[in-house]
């Protein structure tokens, strides 16, 4: 087992990559079809599916150009088996089980999360296990402490949005575009960071949990009560980003100081948050920790991150049989 | 010559080998599901042959219209074949198989084909044997439309054998009724049907590269 290719079709992104257990990643693609649903307002179910079908193949050949393999040259595949969108995850997985069935190939399905997970793997001074993981995505909030890869401890969760949804919805009041996390990243830079205080969710309460519908709701009653001009917004983008980045902040050094570890892994699409970064970077200098976090392009969704997490489960042996399936809804705390 | 084909179009799951002269298929009536069971009925027909999936020279394909989730399990399964093994691949319309499995069940030359769409329509074609090609070929291209939208024949001189779950509804039945002598509302397309036809078109010329498969599905409105 050398050569893992990766497929990623959970939602709006169609991902293709190369994994080498030697060189890294050879090549990924990723194709967004962010524009095709911009018009409907959010992601289409029927459309994602009829789109991935038809971009998988031209991606494919393309990745494996860039690679410079051929077909052969390919030892397993991996495909993203859940969560998302059930139809869209469906066309990557069949796919991938029947390129691999044809080929008799080991193939095996990967959880999206654990795949954003390991992302910083991918990094040329990847962290080792054990560490504490903060995942943080559109979907997901959760603090993880990753004894080893398979083995998986959650501390805590959101209660209610995901702090990347906290942004998307923050950013849908403040008339910004999807998705919300760099733009309100972009006009903070504006934002007086005095002006308003936003509360810091759940930081008095002991353990690991999150929650970010409150500070959403806090956003959103200040920017009512005001002109509601372009500075306003900036200065509503600071605060609330300051709020945010402080709490996560707050539940990693936390975390850190519980299980006595003293690497911190952030991942998933607001990890490429730079503020929140930078604040991880002081607080873990503080507690002579270190933070690790994915190149800006496997922070979101992508097939190098899938194909990475399939070689390290086909290497284990594990295989998925012809029946395949695919979840649409599966918790982390189900990864076995 | 090895062909094999496969259908998820409708409730019916199927797939077929053709290895020279012998046939084996695998046929399923299965409400959902169907991706979790045509990569087994694959293994399945190619080992009742003794066969590898190296050793397949093209695949058929069960293109549209249908179910949508269907159509897409087909298509990439067609697709992860076709790229794995270089192949060539025929796409034959759920309509023109479905009409195929009517003829070879009932004899009868002249089939109307109809597949239930949901929302009030239904997918819907005639076919004709074709004694050259030894096969159902399409009077009138497939189309989707209400049933009592359906185009009449020309003539109520012809009596059709009207096949698939279309014919379920009354209405459809009410406005063919001087032309149908015969329905059987519980024929599906099926991938045994598909050998023929595929036959015919691989000797046509009439495939596609990889990265020409696709759904037909007829209805591109899927947003309101
Ligand atoms: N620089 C950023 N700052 C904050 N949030 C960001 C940034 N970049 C992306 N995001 C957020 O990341 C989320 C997307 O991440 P991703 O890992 O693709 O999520 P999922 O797979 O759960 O949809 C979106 O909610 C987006 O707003």
């Amino acid at each position: 087992m050398k050569r893992v290719l990766g497929i990623e079709t959970s939602c709006d992104e169609t991902a293709i990559a190369v994994y080498d257990a030697e060189q890294g990643v050879l090549a990924h693609n990723i194709y967004s079809q962010i524009e095709l649903h911009r018009q409907y307002g959010g992601v289409v179910p029927e459309l994602a599916s009829r789109d991935h079908q038809q971009k998988i193949v031209p991606l494919l050949l393309q990745t494996l150009v860039e690679a410079n393999i051929n077909i052969d040259d390919l030892d397993g595949v991996a495909y993203t088996a859940g969560p998302g969108l059930i139809g869209a995850l469906l066309v990557g997985a069949t796919f991938a089980r029947s390129f691999a069935f044809a080929r008799d190939l080991p193939c095996v399905g990967v959880h999206h999360m654990e795949g954003h997970l390991f992302a910083p793997m991918l990094e040329p001074q990847p962290p080792t296990t054990p560490f504490v993981a903060l995942l943080v995505s559109g979907g997901h909030t959760m603090l993880v402490k990753v004894l080893e890869f398979g083995n998986y401890e959650i501390l805590g969760e959101s209660l209610d949005d995901a702090a990347g949804e906290a942004f998307d919805k923050t950013a849908r009041l403040l008339g910004l575009n999807y998705p919300g996390g760099p733009e309100i990243a972009h006009l903070a830079e504006q934002g007086d960071a005095t002006r308003f205080e936003f509360p810091r969710p759940m930081i008095k309460r002991p353990g690991f949990d999150f929650s970010f519908s409150g500070l959403k709701t806090a956003a959103m009653q200040a920017f009512m009560a005001t002109e509601q001009d372009q500075q306003t917004k900036a200065d509503i983008a600071c605060a609330f980003q300051l709020a945010v980045v402080d709490t996560l902040s707050l539940k990693c050094q936390r975390a850190l100081k519980a299980t006595g570890l003293s690497q911190l892994v952030i991942a998933g699409g607001v990890s490429a948050n730079q503020l929140l970064r930078q604040e991880l970077h002081k607080m873990t200098k503080k507690l002579q920790a270190e933070v690790f976090y994915a190149k800006p392009e496997f922070c979101t969704d992508n097939a190098a991150m899938i194909a990475y997490v399939g070689y390290q489960r086909l290497v284990r042996g594990q295989r998925e049989p012809l029946n395949f399936n695919v979840t649409a809804r599966w918790p982390m705390s189900e990864l076995v | 010559m090895k062909i094999l084909a496969f259908d998820t179009a409708t409730e019916a799951c199927s797939v077929a080998l053709l290895n020279d002269d012998k046939i084996s298929e695998c046929y399923e009536e299965i409400p959902r599901g169907h991706a979790q069971h045509i990569l087994a009925m694959c293994q399945h027909v190619l080992d009742e042959q003794n066969c590898q999936a190296q050793d397949i020279d093209t695949i058929a394909y069960g293109a549209g219209p249908g179910s949508f989730t269907g159509l897409r399990i087909a298509s990439s399964v067609a697709q992860g074949f076709a790229v794995a093994l270089n192949l060539p691949v025929i796409a034959i319309s759920s309509l023109q198989a479905l009409a195929q499995a009517a003829y070879e069940q009932t004899q009868n030359a002249s089939v109307l084909a109809a597949i239930d769409a949901r929302m009030e329509e239904v997918y819907f074609s005639y076919y004709e044997f074709n004694t050259d090609k030894q096969c159902m070929q399409e009077v009138i291209v497939d189309q989707l439309c209400a049933p009592e939208l359906a185009p009449l024949p020309d003539s109520e001189a012809k009596q059709y054998c009207a096949a698939g779950s279309g014919w379920h509804i009354a209405t459809l039945q009410q406005r063919f009724r001087n032309c149908i002598s015969q329905t059987i509302p519980d024929c599906y397309p099926r991938a045994s049907s598909m050998l023929k036809i595929a036959e015919q078109k691989y000797t046509d010329g009439d495939y596609l590269t990889v990265d020409k498969i696709h759904s037909m599905y007829l209805r591109d409105k899927v947003t309101t």
